[in-house]
This record gives C-alpha cells, sequence and structure tokens, in this order.
C-alpha cells in the first residue's frame, strides 16, 4: 500500500510543490541506498539522487503511470541508469587489473540486465515482510511504514504512539535483522522470476 | 562456495582479506556471477539503509533546491502565466480555438488509462521504466492493459515510440485492423481516423506488424515503412529515410522534398481545416522547409503562397476553417 494515489501522479504533472516535497522525502532514503551500493561512494551517491530528482522535476509533465509505484519505479530506473554510466566510466578509468576490476564489471552487467517495474516493489516487499516476521510487530510496522510508505519518522511516532527515539531504534533493529537474515528468504528461483 | 559468503560480500560484512578470493571465485564461475548479481539486486532494493533523521531529510531537500533545481516555486508560477498568455494570443491570431490541457489536475479520480493530445499540440509521455511516447496532435492512446510482462496500448492518430528493450515484456499497439509488437526500439505509427492509410515506420530496433486475422505478418528492418490500405486490405513495405519521421514532436513542420498533398495533411491534423486542391496538379508539387507550429495557418498559407507562387483562399463555413488551392 502507497501513500501516492493516482492524482498525486497529476499533480506531480502540473508541478505541485507540495506533492513534489512528499515524492522527494518518500524515496530519498531507498534511492541513496540503491545508488550507494553500486558507486560505493556517499558523496556520489548522493549526487545520483539529487540528479535523479532534478530529472523528475524536469519531466514532471511528462511522467503517467497507472499504478502508484509508477513514479518509484521510474525514480529507480532513472538512478540505476546514471549508477551503471558512473561505473562504465570508473571502469574505463581504473588501473585496476585485479579483483577490483572484476567488481565493476559484474555490477555494471548486474545494472544493465536489472528490469524495475512497479511489480518490483510489492515483491520486494512481500520478501521483506517475510524476513521480518520474527521481529516484533512494532519493529516491522516501524519499518514498513518508513519504507513502504515513505512517511517521516516524526510522523509515525505520531502515529503509533511512541516517541521518535524509538521509531529509530527500530528501524535499526529492522536493519540489523535483514543484513543478517534477509537472505534466507531468497531462493534463487524466486529471484530468477520476479528480479530479472 | 555458499551463500553466506556471498551475502557477507553483498552486505559489506565480509573482511578485506577475504574479498580477493570470493571475487576470482565469482569471476571464474557464470553460476556464481548470477547468484551474486541476485543478492546484491535484492540487498540494493531492500532500503535497507542507515536511518536518516527528519532534519537530515530536510536539509537535503534544501540543498537539492538550492544547489540543483536553483528555481523558486514563484518563477515557475511566472512560467505557467507566460504559456497561458502566449496561447491566448495564437488562439487570438488564428481566431480559432487551441486549447491545451496545461492544467491536467482537475477531477481527483483521474484514472490514467487514456493519455490525448489536443488539437494544436503534442504530449510527451514517459513510462516508469523510462519508455517515451510523443503524441502528435489530434490523436490518443488508451492503454488496454499494463502489467510486468504486457503492456497493450491502442492508437488513435500519430506515435513516436521509443521503448525500452526487455526480453519479458511485450509491448503492443492496436491500430485497428493491425497490430505493432515492438522487440525494443524507436518507431513512428500512424493511424488517424481521417486517412485511409495505416503507416508504420522503423526507425531504430525491430517491430513486428501484423493484421488481426493473421492474414500477415512482417518483420521491419531499420528504415522500412509499412503502408497498410484501410479500404482493401493490401500492403506496401519500402524503404524510406527515417531523418524527418517523427520530426513533429518538434513542434515544427518540417519537411524535405515534400509533396503539397501530404503537407496539407500534416497542416489540416494540426490547425483543424480542410484543405482542398482545385488544382490537382499543385498537389504533386514538392516542397522543403521548415515551419514553426505556432505560426497560425494563415501565416502558413501565405509562407507557402510566397515561396511557391501558389494561390489559395481561405474561408469559414459552419465553423470550419477550409482552404482552398487553385
Amino acid at each position: 500500500m502507497q501513500t501516492l494515489q493516482k492524482n498525486d501522479i497529476a499533480l506531480l504533472n502540473s508541478g505541485d510543490e507540495k506533492t513534489f516535497e512528499h515524492i522527494y522525502k518518500a524515496h530519498y532514503k531507498a534511492l541513496f541506498f540503491f545508488a550507494n551500493q553500486y558507486v560505493k561512494k556517499e558523496s556520489e551517491a548522493e549526487n545520483l539522487v539529487q540528479e535523479t530528482y532534478l530529472a523528475l522535476w524536469l519531466n514532471k509533465e511528462s511522467i503517467i503511470g497507472t499504478r502508484s509505484n509508477a513514479v518509484k519505479a521510474w525514480l529507480f530506473n532513472t538512478i540505476k541508469n546514471k549508477c551503471l554510466n558512473h561505473l562504465e566510466r570508473e571502469a574505463n578509468q581504473t588501473k585496476y587489473k585485479d579483483y577490483r576490476m572484476y567488481r565493476y564489471q559484474i555490477d555494471a552487467l548486474g545494472l544493465k540486465e536489472m528490469h524495475i517495474s512497479e511489480l518490483t516493489f510489492s515483491e520486494i516487499e512481500e520478501l521483506l515482510t517475510k524476513a521480518l516476521d520474527e521481529m516484533p510487530d512494532q519493529c516491522r510496522r516501524v519499518f514498513e511504514m518508513s519504507r513502504y510508505k515513505g512517511l517521516a519518522n516524526k510522523v509515525i511516532a505520531k502515529e503509533l504512539n511512541i516517541t521518535i527515539k524509538a521509531v529509530e531504534a527500530n528501524m535499526t533493529r529492522a536493519l540489523k535483522a535483514l543484513r543478517l537474515g534477509l537472505k534466507d528468504y531468497l531462493p534463487l528461483c524466486f529471484l530468477l522470476g520476479i528480479l530479472k | 562456495m555458499e551463500k553466506h559468503v556471498l551475502w557477507e560480500l553483498v552486505t559489506d560484512q565480509l573482511p578485506e582479506t577475504e574479498k580477493e578470493k570470493v571475487w576470482e571465485a565469482i569471476k571464474a564461475s557464470p553460476a556464481l556471477t548470477e547468484q551474486y548479481q541476485e543478492l546484491k539486486r535484492a540487498w540494493a532494493l531492500s532500503a535497507a539503509s542507515e536511518d536518516m533523521t527528519d532534519h537530515q531529510l530536510d536539509d537535503k531537500f534544501k540543498e537539492f533546491n538550492r544547489s540543483y533545481r536553483s528555481i523558486s516555486p514563484s518563477t515557475s508560477l511566472g512560467k505557467s502565466i507566460l504559456k497561458y498568455v502566449a496561447l491566448v494570443a495564437i488562439s487570438l491570431a488564428s481566431s480559432y480555438f487551441l486549447w491545451q490541457k496545461l492544467n491536467p489536475s482537475q477531477g481527483s479520480d483521474l484514472q490514467v488509462s487514456r493519455v490525448v493530445a489536443e488539437q494544436g499540440s503534442t504530449n510527451h509521455f514517459i513510462l516508469s521504466d523510462g519508455s517515451q511516447i510523443w503524441l502528435n496532435s489530434g490523436s490518443n492512446i488508451t492503454f488496454k492493459s499494463q502489467s510486468h510482462d504486457r503492456v497493450e496500448l491502442e492508437l488513435h492518430g500519430e506515435a513516436l515510440f521509443d521503448v525500452i528493450h526487455n526480453d519479458d515484456r511485450q509491448f503492443v499497439v492496436n491500430l485497428g485492423d493491425l497490430q505493432v509488437m515492438d522487440l525494443g526500439t524507436r518507431f513512428n505509427l500512424r493511424n488517424y481516423d481521417q486517412d485511409n492509410e495505416v503507416l508504420a515506420t522503423l526507425i531504430e530496433g525491430e517491430i513486428a506488424v501484423s493484421d488481426n486475422t493473421h492474414a500477415f505478418s512482417e518483420q521491419l528492418r531499420p528504415g522500412q515503412q509499412l503502408r497498410y490500405n484501410k479500404d482493401d486490405g493490401s500492403y506496401l513495405l519500402e524503404k524510406i529515410d527515417t531523418t524527418y519521421v517523427g520530426a513533429w514532436k518538434d513542434e515544427k513542420f518540417r519537411f524535405v522534398d515534400k509533396a503539397l498533398r501530404d503537407i496539407a495533411i500534416d497542416i489540416e491534423n494540426w490547425y483543424g481545416v480542410k484543405v482542398e486542391f482545385k488544382n490537382k496538379k499543385l498537389a504533386d508539387e514538392h516542397f522543403t522547409g521548415v515551419i514553426q507550429k505556432s505560426t497560425s495557418v494563415k501565416q502558413v498559407m501565405e509562407i507557402l503562397a510566397y515561396s511557391s507562387g501558389i494561390k489559395y483562399s481561405i474561408n469559414e463555413q459552419n465553423e470550419q476553417i477550409k482552404i482552398v488551392i487553385k
């Protein structure tokens, strides 16, 4: 379930500032994380995210979609291409001939073959929900509200009637659990179907 | 190599001393490479980043406005006002109604299942996967289905497509009797109700054009155009120069050695006028030129007349502007 509705896409098209700010804040963390995994440099990842949002702003009238995840998919496809360009540039410039070169090549190829659609995110969310099943309810809810709905910590705190510090603590727990356990919920045959 | 080792590499938990060995193994095995890439994709899309405070996010947004966007909301409002003013000026000058949808947010239950380009404007759309569609004047596209493995559209009018290739997704456009299947590429389709022909032109990539009864199916190569006759179902496959195909999206009429008969069709579509040739021979005369679409139809006729010496008259009958070329 996303908070971005179809008429929000129309609002984005017409340049509504509030809608754009909402979209910006809802997806920043996810976009930053994605970029950082591939470019491996926080300052560069941040730059690519900002460029991606600029591209969104410049193309705001032209983006259409029939599903609520359309804008998210557009953002991720855009940043994916920017990461790919970055990796290809790095591969050309690098003097490494050892395993560090492999990283550029293999990650670049991975990005090239990656197709992201609106459905990708609902499938990822199913996966994450399974992986967080063992966590306490509140922990999982905080993660879902933050990452699936893109809500601000302040909003989550109010909604669940807990402090902001508690929200942050829950996020840390959830992230730790994912870092350790997500792989166990990724059977290869499942991956081949959805992530190509 | 066990999955957990790959996972540690992906999630940055692997000690530096181990990395070389693991990468060598990945590089040497396509199966391991694939497994690594899939684990990495899942992790990258999991949004499991260190959390940011609301304040930090706010700062990023401020930085975005300051250094990347660097226009203030009031300026973009000023720009929209200018757009309105310009449109009003044009419609007054050409003395008939040009309407462009500048504020599509009317109607809060807007379902994006149909996209439209009004008479006298083109529209440019970007789908969530980055594919682009340019719609010409007086055209519309209806989304018949949109799932992760099939996109089906119906086109009335003219559109230029730039489709991102995806082996696992069918991209199909319906044109009345015909069906075009994209195999990853850039192509122009023309299916105006008022024409007796359907045109499919491939600029780059591959498309397959077939008719709904499966009487034929042609796979086009870049530079090929299929001309289908709606009246008798016959078709022609020919090689053409695609340099200016889709040039209509540039807000200019651009024609190179184009017959006046075909230029007249463009003018009819863009301005919503009717063009009649009293002098049939003139219809075959060829012209080359570029005219801004924001020019009024009267001015366009003047430009054509001045450069070619053709004579014409314009009059209005029953709210329809009619141009007669003598």
